[in-house]
């Protein structure tokens, strides 16, 4: 039996042996055509990814090799994945990717280098660093959206930024009481036209502005010949002429503490600055209540200014600028005559847990009569509310042969007591007096209704009574500005 | 039976054949393991290396962006103790830690892809694909879900940090920038600067419920197209108030800041802040929270039990960031190189810090804090370092070649973590 069984076994494992390999043989057979297909198509696929690697900008990248190269097994699934990994390669580079060669960039480094000459990226006790200039590789894929900005903001800081502006005011005269007829019912209407340029070089904290400006049209000083002027657009310009505002370069120094400014100048635009009442072309229009009139300053003219500026709570200036009364018929006829010497302390502070104030005191010399005339004064605003600003000033000085002594206060508003958000409406009045001569007395309102960026329209009342002039008034204004 | 043995064996002999196919595949996939940007959604096990960061807590995250990298400086020895390359062309965004301290991750702006790194040893663990131009991101604060925003896609991927995978894409947004979670973590806020609303999104089901209007732009708008109908402006960021329970969303075109009462999802208050506002950075305390106006060049400083602005101070163009430390916060002027600093007490100036040589015009990023509040981590993109700022006598050190273009700094449970 065990003989008869053994027979029967080995004549089972013959005949099984023989079916294994002939299934073998016969998958062997059949699997070969497929093989080479996949190796050629797994072929095709590691071209196809070695070419998306010099697109994208990966050129050192491998691409993973053919599977028949390596003796791997012809996966579907593995060549699926793959020809899905290259189907979403494919949609990034057509969706958002245009550029993609990796960039060069020339940047500033630091390196470090000891006493041999050998250069080292990182510091060590015995080397000195030293600033050079290095060509960088990136791989910041960029879209040509990014590169047109990149470009237009290139452009733009390498050029000159032109502003073009426009201010009309409109106003009217009523006399309400006195003698004096002059003015009355009268319109009148001043036009300025300004152009701006302004170059700047980021890397010297350098910049070049000046301002051309044209101005013409009657204002309400004509007829009204006050102590101080009713339009402050006419202040320090001529009218009817095309002249030069401003034009002067200003570098900072010292740490950018220090902030100079040389060539024609208009000084109030750095003294006796205001945050409610600083702006003729926004804010009141009375001249009275733009700058304090004890400054004293008639025009513009050649100067310079310096101001100290930490940032922090404090600020110093000082200022030096001829002014002529009359530019067209000068009298100064050197740089030491008509100077105007001007310093200026600032602080600002949070007193009683209100909100930013801005505390300033100056002084001021002037020697355009021949003799050092002096005059002293002090500006201040202050948020009661975030929205509500009071200001006031107080000066006293000899103006040309004059002693005078000025002073106002107001309250400016910004929403939420306002009609739209960006709108601002004040109302102020001020006095000036001079010694054993006559006086004034002015207040005015004004609502600046904010349009667009580039258009604001402005309704302004005031209301004045000069002794000088002998009557009062009430003068209904607009002011339209256009500013691009 | 016959029949039987013969499928046996035939099934001996497929069977052995896959295995050892399935064997050989993977000794060729593994020399490919390092390379893991080139195999998206393939995850490798973490911890498998050497262990280069023992406490998470005690490394500086840099992202790289030109490098392509993370980078991990040790804050006591101030040394680069390890890199992780993400792939060329990745574009990394932002970094942040999990809350956990397991991993780290980035959003690849130009791969569109998450990437998922080991917080330890620094590996690669998995790279995800995810929106167009990823950005800006957020943990959930159990660690569990990583939500990755992608702006030029409007939508945030949901990654389920156990899975690793995608698990959800809430579309519907516009161009998210930044996602708040409130401190449960069943609700998260995403900013929408594309628009004027804040999005708000049950973590339970990844589905955005409710759209809040932080402010209606005002009649007069239509007059001004080119403000409002541009390039907008909208939310960058829902700030979350020190409890937890109020967010603070600025709007840049409106210029206004919208307090949301995160109980009932709704406003209670529109504050008015200076022009362009990008985000409300929120103090230590909690007090304060300070939004950067670079319409107007100001700071507005918010007292947050009163919700108004206390102070509106003069600042410098280009800010991306504050940072608040030893009682002063510190206000990023990108394109200046300077810090302006503001005395947190009395709300006024404190000077400002220049970054690098007086004659180097650098180009700073964002900074984070140390968790003690003592020094700020900067990152300068144009000299490929980071500033070491000393809060109290701000005295300034470099860390010179950190990474290509290093674009922002993380440190684990800083309070001033965040990107622009």
């Amino acid at each position: 039996m065990r003989g008869a069984y053994r027979g029967t076994r080995r004549r089972r494992l013959r005949l099984l042996t023989t079916c294994a390999f002939a299934c073998v043989v016969s998958v062997a057979a059949q699997a070969q055509p497929a093989a080479d297909d996949r190796a050629v198509l797994l072929l095709r696929l590691q071209q196809l990814e070695q070419r998306l690697n010099q697109i994208e900008g990966r050129a050192g990248m491998p691409a993973t090799p053919p599977a028949a190269a390596t003796g791997a097994p012809l996966d579907t699934q593995a060549i699926l994945e793959r020809l899905d990994a290259i189907d979403q390669r494919l949609n990034n580079l057509e969706t958002n990717v245009v550029l993609s060669e990796p960039k060069t960039i020339v940047r500033e480094v630091e390196r470090y280098v000891d006493p041999a000459g050998a250069e080292f990226d990182q510091p060590a006790p015995d080397r000195r660093p030293v600033l050079t200039y290095e060509r960088q590789r990136v791989f910041r894929r960029q879209s040509i959206g990014e590169e047109i900005e990149d470009a237009l903001a290139a452009e733009g800081a390498s050029g000159v930024e032109i502003g073009v502006s426009s201010v009309t005011t409109v106003q009217g005269a009523f006399k309400t009481a006195g003698q004096n007829n002059d003015g009355d019912g009268h319109v009148f209407g001043v036009t300025q036209a300004d152009i701006t340029f302004l170059a700047q070089s980021a890397a010297l904290n350098t910049s070049f502005f000046a301002d051309v400006v044209a101005i013409g049209g009657p204002g309400p000083d004509g007829e009204i010949p006050g102590l101080t002027l009713l339009n402050s657009q006419l202040a320090r310009l001529s009218n009817n002429r095309l002249q030069m505002r401003e034009a002067w370069i200003r570098t900072e120094l010292f740490g950018q503490r220090l902030g100079l400014t040389v060539g024609q100048l208009d000084l109030t635009n750095y003294f006796d600055r205001n945050a409610v009442a600083n702006d003729e072309t926004f804010a009141f229009i009375s001249d009275a209540l733009v700058n304090s009139q004890v400054l004293g300053l008639a025009n513009n003219g050649l100067g310079i200014a310096a101001i100290w500026d930490p940032k922090r709570n404090y600020n110093f200036k000082l200022g030096v600028q001829q002014s002529e009364d009359d530019p067209n018929n000068p009298v100064a006829t050197s740089l030491s005559n008509s100077l105007f010497s001007m310093a200026e302390f600032e602080y600002i502070a949070t007193p009683f847990g209100l909100p930013e104030g801005h505390y300033r005191i100056w002084g001021r010399l002037d020697n355009s009569t021949g003799d050092d005339r002096t005059a002293w004064g002090v500006s201040i605003d202050q948020k009661v509310t975030p929205t509500v600003t009071l200001f006031g000033r107080y000066g006293d000085g000899d103006v040309g042969e004059e002693r005078v002594r000025h002073f106002s206060a107001g309250v400016g508003f910004q929403s939420p007591f306002a009609i739209n958000p960006l709108d601002a409406w004040g109302i102020g009045s001020s006095q000036t007096e001079i010694k054993n001569g006559p006086n004034q007395k002015l207040a005015e309102a004004f609502y600046n209704l904010y349009l667009t960026d580039a258009l604001r329209l402005s309704f302004m009342l005031q209301y004045v009574y000069d002794n000088s002039v002998g009557a009062t008034y009430v003068l209904p204004g607009t002011r339209f500005v256009v500013e691009f | 039976m016959r029949t039987s043995r013969r499928s046996f064996i035939a099934s001996f002999l497929v069977g052995g054949g896959a295995v050892l196919a399935a064997s050989s595949r993977a000794q060729t996939a593994m020399p490919n393991m390092p390379n893991m940007a080139k195999m998206p959604n393939m995850a490798m096990p973490p911890g498998q290396g050497t262990v280069k960061v023992p406490d998470p807590t005690k490394v500086v995250m840099i992202v790289n962006r030109d490098s392509n990298e993370l980078a991990f400086m040790d804050i006591a020895s101030r040394q680069i103790v390890g890199k992780t390359f993400l792939g060329n062309n990745a574009n990394p965004h932002m970094v942040m830690m999990s809350p956990d301290g397991r991993y780290v991750v980035t959003g690849g702006t130009r791969a569109n892809a998450a990437y998922i790194v080991d917080a330890r040893t620094l590996e690669l663990v998995k790279k995800i694909n995810v929106g167009i131009g990823p950005e800006h991101l957020s943990f959930s604060p159990d660690s569990r879900y990583y939500y990755q925003g992608n702006p030029s896609d409007d939508s945030v991927t949901v990654i389920d940090m156990q899975s690793m995978s995608v698990i959800k894409t809430i579309e519907g947004l516009a161009e998210p920038l930044n996602i708040t979670f409130i401190p449960d973590g069943t609700k998260a806020y995403v900013g929408n600067y594309g628009a004027h609303w804040v999005g708000v999104v049950d973590v339970t089901r990844h589905e955005l419920l409710k759209k809040i209007q932080v402010s209606a732009p005002p009649g007069i708008s239509r007059l001004n197209p080119t403000r409002y109908l541009g390039e907008i402006k909208g939310v960058s960021n829902a700030t979350i108030s020190a409890d937890g329970r109020y967010l603070y969303c600025a709007d840049g075109d409106l210029g206004v800041v919208g307090v949301i009462d995160t109980r009932d999802d709704r406003v209670i208050k529109v504050i008015r802040v200076g022009q362009d506002p990008w985000r409300l950075y929120m103090s230590h305390d909690g007090r304060y929270g300070i939004t950067v106006n670079n319409g107007d060049q100001t700071i507005s400083i918010i007292d947050t039990q009163r919700n108004e602005v206390a102070a509106t101070l003069e600042a410098g163009p280009d800010m991306t960031g504050v940072n608040f430390a030893a009682g002063k916060a510190f206000v990023i002027s990108s394109t200046t190189g300077f810090l302006y600093v503001y005395n947190m007490q009395t709300l006024t100036p404190a000077g400002r810090v220049k970054i690098g040589l007086p004659s180097q015009a650098l180009q700073i990023q964002t900074a984070t804090t140390d968790t003690g509040d003592q020094n700020l981590y900067l990152a300068s993109a144009t000299d490929n370092s980071v500033y070491i700022v000393n809060a109290a006598t701000e005295a300034v050190s470099r860390v010179a070649n950190v990474g290509l273009f290093p674009w922002g700094t993380h440190i684990m449970d800083s309070k001033d973590n965040y990107c622009h």
